[in-house]
């Protein structure tokens, strides 16, 4: 009996050391979103129930909004849960995840991504939103609406990545081990692409019914959180060619319509402040701000969401000491950053998302 | 259901514990469902071919009992022959259509082309059975044994049953005696936890052969060998050395596998590989080579062929039906039938070449003792089973013919060229390297094994921190290392920068 006694705990140690040893190995080895930002996982580390504001959306958002500027600038907890071409049907489930941590005050979708008629654009994206994401009711509702054609075994990689990224031993870099939650979602980059302002369409296109669908999907959501959704239109370039820019930016035209049916708040900048934004100095390429032009958008769209939504400074809270913590060791990397911006020529090809 | 699939790696642990859970009288039962089940997830109308061999051979069984209670002498020979020869001649029917009808086929139309006449051959497209050459070699086992006496035939058909299709080695061996298995059936098992723990490190030395060497080995040679006719003499001398430690590999690790999962659920199958490319001599290699294969052919067919009582000559002519018909069992072409054959080729030289050799080692005065001469011994084994491999491997008896030119550089064309070697096989730094780290383990593993030093009772001696490293260095060496899961394709993640 002693003897059994022994064995099962034994056996239930060595299984607890497994387990410990698998979630750090598979943490390691799992495909960060956007390398040492890794925003959706990063999200986790926000202490719960302390945000005010929540972004969504694509690599739009994760370059446009430093979320340590709006704490600089106003006091304000945010947080950017982007990935790189995250449609509205990511980002309704990861806003699902989101409201079981915390209870923001604000929810702000970037609208770029909304011209995807798609519930996801490609594998590698969806993975991108997804892999972060802790195994949860979330979760499994996005698996089974998003990827119901799947078998169990491929449906498994979802909620167990390491299943998909075990091969990943000889590909690991710095940021796998040290990956950066202070940066909350956002990305520093601040190389300059100059473009020249490709100006406003002036007629509104279709908007696809399935993110119309979603839109509204969020917008319940929210409204069951008590949280004021918000959308808003980053300001960006001609990416691949004109008429697909005219396409795109009629979207916001469009969005435009439907926001104020819906009595949702739209800021569309380019359209209400198009001097904010120097297309010559405020661009890492096509279409994503640089963090020089983040910092300017953030600031301005920052002052409103404060004034709008009466948001509280939390500067001086102590129970808020960690996201000044996270603002020294933002400004450092930003510095570092600017000191040594990365080649133009690397980052502008493939800027979709 | 592969053993290296996530599938299995639901299966066992389930039927492992739910085995010693379940009241021992009806575990037999229980197990019996179990393989049925491991089987039908391939093909489930394959079962009933399982079953229908299953069927004849528990039949032959009673019959040749029956038989044997015939207190006539020359009527009881005549009926125990025929419930054998019935018995042989039904399974191997079995066999002989869902395996070498094609085969057969294609030989005679082109047989019959070479007489300049022309056969239509009729279209015949089924899928080969798993496990079919094993299960049915197994059955047909029993029938000699009862036959012979060694075992009584077993009255309870599903037991029976179970004995021909225990999942452990069903589709690829251990083939399992009936005097060995059979008896194990009626036993009861207690939960050891030594023996669980024995059996899962066993296991997982498997998985450490197959899902991280072999598939690595496999990723060098499938690259060397598919574009043969491309490739410097070089290179296709290390594929065909890679290929060696593959096949070891890939066969050893099932049985491991299949070895370990039995006695974790309280059951000892025969060993099937004993360091075989340590052996001095092709005879000896057969002797540590699949040795459950080997040894049934020597005990179902060599010495019923007369083995080595009928003089020298016969004896070689035995050996040669052997090793022929051994290659065709691994595979319905010629180039099997071919590489059985030069197995055999080697032995019956061997023998004939004795005197000679005895002579030789008089007048170099060859200290046999020596480690220059036993690893001497040990490199040419393993080169003359190397060439054998290069027509196991090969496509065909010719393609094999124009590998072994290009190596023993005979093909006109350049034997060496210097440049990246290794990644020309689809091997990058990365891989080489613990590859190499790999093999490495394999041999330290093997020559312990060969030097009576049993590693894994070594590490249960070790103390806890030691033994339990050992244990999870293995467990995600092989969870990172192993090739396994959904494939993907990396290059659908080159923009994840952004």
């Amino acid at each position: 009996m002693k003897k059994t006694v022994r064995w099962l705990l034994a056996a239930v140690l060595f299984i607890g050391i497994g387990l410990l040893l698998y979630g750090r190995i598979s943490e390691v080895l799992r495909r960060k979103s956007g390398t040492e930002s890794d925003m959706i996982h990063s999200f986790y580390e926000v202490k719960e129930d302390s945000l005010d504001v929540l972004f969504l959306g694509s690599s739009h958002l994760y370059y446009g909004i430093q979320p340590n500027v709006l704490w600089r600038e106003y006091g304000i907890a945010a947080y950017d849960m982007g990935s790189a071409e995250q449609t509205v049907a990511s980002s309704y489930f990861l806003l699902k995840e989101a409201f079981q941590y915390q209870k923001p005050k604000v929810v702000v979708l970037e609208s770029y991504y909304l011209w995807c008629p798609e519930l996801y654009h490609s594998e590698a994206r969806l993975r991108q939103a997804f892999d972060g994401m802790r195994y949860g009711a979330a979760k499994r509702e996005m698996v089974d609406t998003m990827l119901p054609e799947l078998d169990w075994k491929e449906r498994l990689t979802y909620y167990l990545p390491f299943l998909k990224y075990h091969e990943r031993w000889n590909a690991l870099e710095d940021y796998d081990f040290h990956t950066k939650p202070y940066l909350r979602g956002a990305r520093i980059d601040y190389t300059i692409a100059p473009l020249e302002d490709p100006g406003l369409p002036t007629e509104a296109s279709e908007l696809p019914e399935l993110s119309l669908e979603y839109l509204e999907k969020i917008k319940e959501l929210c409204e069951e959180h008590d949280a004021e959704f918000v959308l808003v239109a980053i300001p960006y370039g001609v990416e691949i060619d004109q008429d697909r820019y005219v396409y795109q930016q009629g979207m916001n035209l469009a969005l435009e319509t439907w926001a104020k049916e819906q009595e949702i708040p739209f800021r569309f900048y380019q359209k209400e402040e198009p001097e904010l934004i120097d297309f010559a100095t405020d661009f890492r390429d096509q279409t994503h701000l640089n963090t020089a032009g983040a910092e300017k958008f953030t600031a301005d769209f920052g002052a409103w969401l404060a004034e709008q939504y009466k948001l509280e400074n939390h500067r001086a809270d102590e129970a808020y000491a960690r996201y000044e913590e996270d603002l020294q060791k933002y400004e450092a990397d930003a510095a570092a950053a600017r000191e040594h911006p990365v080649d133009t020529a690397d980052v502008v090809s493939g800027a979709a998302g | 259901m592969l053993f290296n699939s996530l599938e299995f790696l639901l299966f066992f642990p389930a039927v492992c514990l739910c085995y010693y859970v379940i009241p021992y009288r009806i575990r037999y039962l229980f197990l019996l469902v179990c393989s049925y089940f491991f089987y039908m997830c391939w093909n489930p109308q394959y079962a009933l071919l399982m079953l229908t061999s299953t069927a004849i051979t528990y039949a032959s069984g009673l019959l040749l009992e029956k038989a044997k209670q015939i207190e006539e002498e020359k009527r009881r020979k005549r009926r125990m022959h025929w419930c054998v020869f019935l018995s042989f001649v039904s399974n191997l029917a079995i066999l002989f259509f869902f395996k070498y009808f094609d085969f057969a086929a294609d030989t005679v139309v082109r047989l019959c082309a070479l007489a300049q006449i022309e056969v239509h051959r009729p279209a015949f497209d089924v899928i080969l059975p798993v496990g079919i050459s094993f299960y049915t070699f197994q059955a047909l086992g029993y029938t000699v044994d009862v036959y012979r006496g060694e075992i009584y035939a077993e009255k309870n058909f599903l037991k029976y049953a179970l004995f021909v299709s225990f999942f452990p080695q069903l589709v690829a061996g251990p083939i399992e005696r009936s005097k060995h298995l059979l008896i194990q059936i009626n036993e009861k098992h207690r939960f050891e936890f030594e023996r669980v723990r024995d059996g899962l490190l066993l296991m997982l030395y498997g998985y450490f052969q197959k899902v991280v060497l072999a598939e690595y080995l496999a990723i060098a040679v499938d690259n060397v060998y598919n574009t043969c006719t491309e490739r410097t003499g070089f290179q296709l001398l290390i594929a065909t050395i890679l290929f060696a430690f593959q096949i070891y590999c890939d066969f050893g690790s099932y049985s491991n596998i299949a070895i370990g999962a039995a006695k974790a659920m309280g059951f000892t199958l025969m060993e099937n590989f004993n360091t075989p490319y340590l052996s001095m001599s092709v005879a000896e290699f057969w002797r540590r080579w699949h040795i459950s294969l080997s040894t049934w052919f020597r005990d179902y067919l060599y010495i019923p062929l007369g083995g080595n009582r009928k003089g020298k000559v016969r004896k070689w002519f035995n050996l040669m039906v052997v090793f022929l018909v051994s290659g065709l069992w691994h595979g319905a072409s010629w180039h099997y039938v071919f590489w059985g054959g030069l197995n055999g080729a080697y032995q019956v030289l061997g023998e004939w070449m004795r005197p000679i050799n005895k002579k030789l080692k008089q007048w170099f005065r060859v200290d046999e003792t020596s480690f220059s001469h036993r690893l001497l011994r040990i490199l040419l084994t393993f080169a003359l089973i190397c060439v054998s491999w290069i027509f196991f491997r090969a496509g065909s008896v010719s393609q094999g013919m124009d590998i072994l030119k290009r190596i023993l550089g005979l093909s006109g064309t350049y034997w060496f060229t210097w440049g990246d070697n290794l990644t020309v096989m689809g091997l990058t730094e990365q891989t080489k390297d613990v590859l190499i780290v790999c093999l490495a383990i394999l041999a330290a593993a093997d020559i312990c094994k060969y030097r009576g030093i049993r590693l894994i009772q070594w590490i249960e001696k070790q103390g806890i921190w030691f033994r339990w490293l050992i244990y999870f260095a293995a467990i995600f060496g092989i969870l990172i290392f192993g090739v396994y899961g959904p494939g993907y394709d990396a290059s659908q993640f080159i923009y994840f920068q952004f």
